[in-house]
Formats: C-alpha cells, sequence, structure tokens
C-alpha cells in the first residue's frame, strides 16, 4: 500500500516536472526519485567489521557511507560528516545500510561535519553518537543549527586551524553553498568548508561537498606538503549542467586528486541516498573508467564498499 | 495567567553554560523570497454553532526567544525565524489573521504567545507547539488556545484552535504551511 502510494506520486510529480519549467522540473524529478525508493529497505552491509581498531594502523580509514568515513590516525580517532540514519531530510531514504553501527564506533576525538546540508549534518546521527564525541568542528555559521548539543561545537571559518592534542585540523576552502532550509542562502554564504587533518606527520584532506576550482586542490596540496589521503566525492553527477555547480565528477575527481598531490584517494558521496539523476553504481563505473584513461591503479585510488576499511600505512 | 505559566515553564526548560570560543552570529534579515512565502496561507476548517466553514491562516512572529540555541548565538529573532531555531524550541509572539467563510465578520486575528518543543531530531523532524492567544473577531472577543503538531522542519504541521467564547469559531483545525 505504501509503496503504491510513493509509485503514484512519483508519477504524478515526473508528469508535473514534465509540463513544469526546467527548474521545477528537476526539483520534481529528484522528489520522485527519492519518493519511488523512500520505502524501501537499505542493501544490508555483508562484511561490516566489528571492531574498527586496527593495531598498529598509523592510517587506515573505514567508509561507513556517503561522506561519512571513520578515520584512525595511529591512536586518534576523527569521524567525519556522521549520517547513521535511516533518511535524510525525511525524504531521502538510506540506498545501503551503514558501513558501522553507531555503537561499533570507538571514543571520538574529532567529529568534522563540512555543510550544513541534511545529508552531512543529520541531527537524529548526532544524537546517536554524541556521547561519543569529545569536539565537534563545524564550518563557519555552523553552530545556529546545532541546538541542544552536549558539547558546544567549535567553528572554524575557512584558512583557519584548531589544535586538540596534536590533532591539528585546518579548515580549507570549497566550492559548494552553506544553505540548509533554502531562504538561508541569503545569510549562511561562508557555511561548507573542506578539512586537513594532521596528526604524527599523517595529512588527511576531506574535501566535504565541493565543486571543482583546480587552484583550490593545487593550493592545498602546496600548502601542507605531502598529503598522504584525499576523502573525495566523485558524485552526484547527473544533470551536470547543474552538478557542475556544486559538485565533482569522478573525473573531477582524479584531477583534484593529481593536482592536490596527495599518495591515496578515498572516494566518498555516491551509492548511498538519491541526490541526483544517476543510477546506483554509475559513479563508481565511471570512476575506474577515469582511473583506466589515466592509467591510475586501486593502489591507489582505492573503491571501497560501505563498511569497508583500508589501512594505508602502519606504524614503523 | 495561562500565558505567564506558559513563559514560566518555558524558561525554565532552558539550559546555560559557559562559552568557549567565538561562533558566528548569522545575519538573518528579510528577504524578497521570504516576503512571498509569508503570503503561502494554511487551509483548514473551523467548526461552531453555524456549523462547519473554511478557513485560511498566515502568521507573523515579530519576535522569538530560543531556549536551546548555542549559547554563544543570540537567543532573539525578529520576523525572520530559521525552521530549526523555532522547532528546536522556542517562545514567540504571534499575529495570526485569519479568513473564514462565515456570514459576518469573515476576517479575525489572533495575537499571543506559541512554544516549542522538539520531539525528534532536535524539533527538525517533528516538534510539538502549545499556544494561548486573544482573538478578536468584529466585537466578538474570545481567549483562544492551540496545540499543533510540526513536521518536516517546521514546513508543515497541523493545529487545533478552541475559542470558548467565540459561537462560531469555537473549533478551528488548521493544515499549517510555514516557510520560515
Amino acid at each position: 500500500m505504501r509503496r503504491s502510494f510513493a509509485l503514484l506520486l512519483s508519477v504524478a510529480l515526473v508528469l508535473l516536472g514534465a509540463v513544469g519549467c526546467e527548474h521545477t522540473g528537476r526539483i520534481a524529478r529528484f522528489t520522485a526519485l527519492n519518493f519511488a525508493v523512500l520505502f524501501d529497505e537499505p542493501r544490508p552491509v555483508e562484511q561490516r567489521v566489528s571492531d574498527p581498531h586496527v593495531p598498529g594502523a598509523r592510517l587506515s580509514a573505514l567508509w561507513v557511507g556517503h561522506a561519512t568515513v571513520l578515520l584512525q590516525l595511529d591512536d586518534r580517532w576523527v569521524l567525519t560528516d556522521p549520517v547513521f540514519t535511516q533518511r535524510v531530510g525525511q525524504l531521502s531514504n538510506r540506498l545501503v545500510e551503514p558501513g558501522l553501527l553507531p555503537d561499533q564506533l570507538p571514543e571520538l576525538d574529532l567529529v568534522l561535519v563540512s555543510h550544513l546540508h541534511f545529508d552531512h549534518l543529520s541531527l537524529g546521527s548526532l544524537d546517536l553518537i554524541e556521547d561519543r564525541i569529545r569536539t565537534l568542528v563545524l564550518p563557519e555559521g555552523g553552530a545556529v543549527y546545532v541546538p541542544h548539543s552536549r558539547v558546544l561545537p567549535v567553528e572554524l571559518p575557512q584558512g583557519v586551524s584548531f589544535e586538540q592534542d596534536g590533532l591539528r585540523i585546518t579548515a580549507v576552502p570549497a566550492m559548494h553553498n552553506g544553505m540548509r532550509y533554502g531562504l538561508d542562502r541569503e545569510w549562511l554564504t561562508t557555511s561548507y568548508t573542506g578539512y586537513v587533518i594532521e596528526y604524527r606527520g599523517t595529512r588527511v584532506y576531506f574535501a566535504g561537498d565541493t565543486a571543482f576550482r583546480a587552484r583550490d586542490f593545487r593550493d592545498i596540496g602546496s600548502r601542507f606538503g605531502e598529503l598522504d589521503l584525499a576523502l573525495l566525492p566523485i558524485a552526484p553527477i547527473e544533470p551536470r549542467d547543474f552538478m557542475h555547480r556544486h559538485h565533482t565528477d569522478p573525473d573531477e575527481a582524479l584531477t583534484a586528486f593529481q593536482l592536490s598531490g596527495a599518495k591515496w584517494m578515498l572516494p566518498i558521496h555516491f551509492d548511498t541516498f538519491v541526490n541526483s539523476y544517476d543510477e546506483f553504481g554509475a559513479a563508481p563505473r565511471a570512476l575506474e573508467a577515469a582511473m583506466r584513461r589515466r592509467d591510475i591503479g586501486p593502489d591507489r585510488v582505492t573503491l571501497l564498499r560501505h563498511g569497508e576499511r583500508r589501512v594505508y600505512a602502519w606504524r614503523r | 495567567m495561562s500565558a505567564v505559566l506558559l513563559l514560566t515553564a518555558t524558561l525554565a526548560t532552558g539550559a546555560g553554560h559557559p562559552p568557549p570560543r567565538a561562533v558566528r552570529e548569522p545575519d538573518v534579515h528579510v528577504t524578497p523570497g521570504w516576503l512571498v512565502s509569508q503570503l503561502i496561507p494554511s487551509p483548514g476548517v473551523g467548526f461552531g454553532d453555524d456549523g462547519a466553514h473554511l478557513a485560511l491562516g498566515w502568521q507573523l512572529t515579530p519576535v522569538l526567544y530560543s531556549f536551546w540555541l548555542d549559547p554563544r548565538l543570540s537567543p532573539w529573532r525578529w520576523f525572520v525565524v530559521e525552521p530549526l531555531v523555532r522547532q528546536g524550541g522556542s517562545m514567540e509572539l504571534f499575529l495570526a489573521p485569519e479568513y473564514r467563510t462565515v456570514a459576518d465578520d469573515r476576517f479575525d486575528f489572533r495575537i499571543g504567545l506559541r512554544s516549542y518543543f522538539p520531539l525528534l531530531e532536535r524539533g527538525d523532524v517533528l516538534s510539538l507547539s502549545l499556544a494561548t492567544a486573544y482573538q478578536q473577531a468584529g466585537d466578538t472577543r474570545s481567549p483562544s488556545y492551540e496545540a499543533g503538531l510540526h513536521t518536516l522542519f517546521g514546513l508543515f504541521g497541523i493545529t487545533q484552535q478552541y475559542a470558548p467564547v467565540d459561537p462560531v469559531r469555537r473549533w478551528t483545525t488548521l493544515f499549517k504551511v510555514r516557510v520560515f
């Protein structure tokens, strides 16, 4: 019954889009694509690790899904854009279960939120993990959308650093938008960022959501010296004439990776929620094709499945 | 009296702790988009001694106090209020003009105090509101009480009003549509 309703609504929205203007049509199609899977069960994660801790690892990353990555930097834990809920923005259903359950998380030294969109700042997810968060880092202007916070968040404007017990976080440029509810785009004009995390000589770049701007990636690479790992979004891809203003596609992500000079790249932000016209699996397929064209091997750019982790460096 | 009790209960639930670092105060202001969005009416139905009638409601928030916002930020908003600032826990002075398909005095207004209490995801997903107001339609004056549930960051909701002294507009159910 619920599925029939969702399908009917989806068809109605597609028809509405067909007769409306281009912008209305896009919104209607996004909404229809989300309604079509609104009540679907997410795909299961087959091999979920029970303990994310890897003894002896200097740098490991576990892809929870979307932009959520659990980083182990020696004895420190950093989580990016935590999203564990079944839905984001109430209307976007999860396509794949989270690769790690909230109660499997260690005590988190830092949680980084790149911007305020529902698929990056999930208040329901913060509710689930807040008792494990030591410090919550937000982009400039983000605190207004984290009420009831047990820990007072740290706001980092782009270009500003914050240090805690040897972990150094710097907010670095991104090209996106800072709104959450639409009309707030008028004043949340700087509430988005990327971050570079440094700890005991290891450097990780988390791009958040960003469009492609060559100088940003080049500058980040030259400012921080040799980056070890770059977490770079490879989707949404289509419709490209709209998405290119806010999001890198797989080819642009590889260019960003090369400009940044990082040793390794972990692709993120795909196949977890519907936020484009992309079919499930389209973004990783496009990435693999682009890697072949550029002769970049999986040793440098590793596509992880939800819940999968890779150890990039071991303690000497 | 009920307004005083509501205000006391609201402020008593507020929490505060010392601010360790600076945060940026959002430059919330009136925009053309906001002005247009305030024209969207909330449709509803009213009931009284004369039977049922259709109703349309609008709302304006001259001032709002948020009681669970980050303590380093100003808790005050004037007219323009971000959804989470309202739904996350707040008290507002509201002015609500209403139009009804009744025989006389088709326009009425309510002015009063409304509090929002977050229920799910800090109010972003679901919040509850309670309000008490003064209602006037022509020469008919009545207290008015209201309870509501709001979802999708306050974009949609349903409120039930009760005006015990107004025989024509005693009960009103509004399907709220509110953008900021």
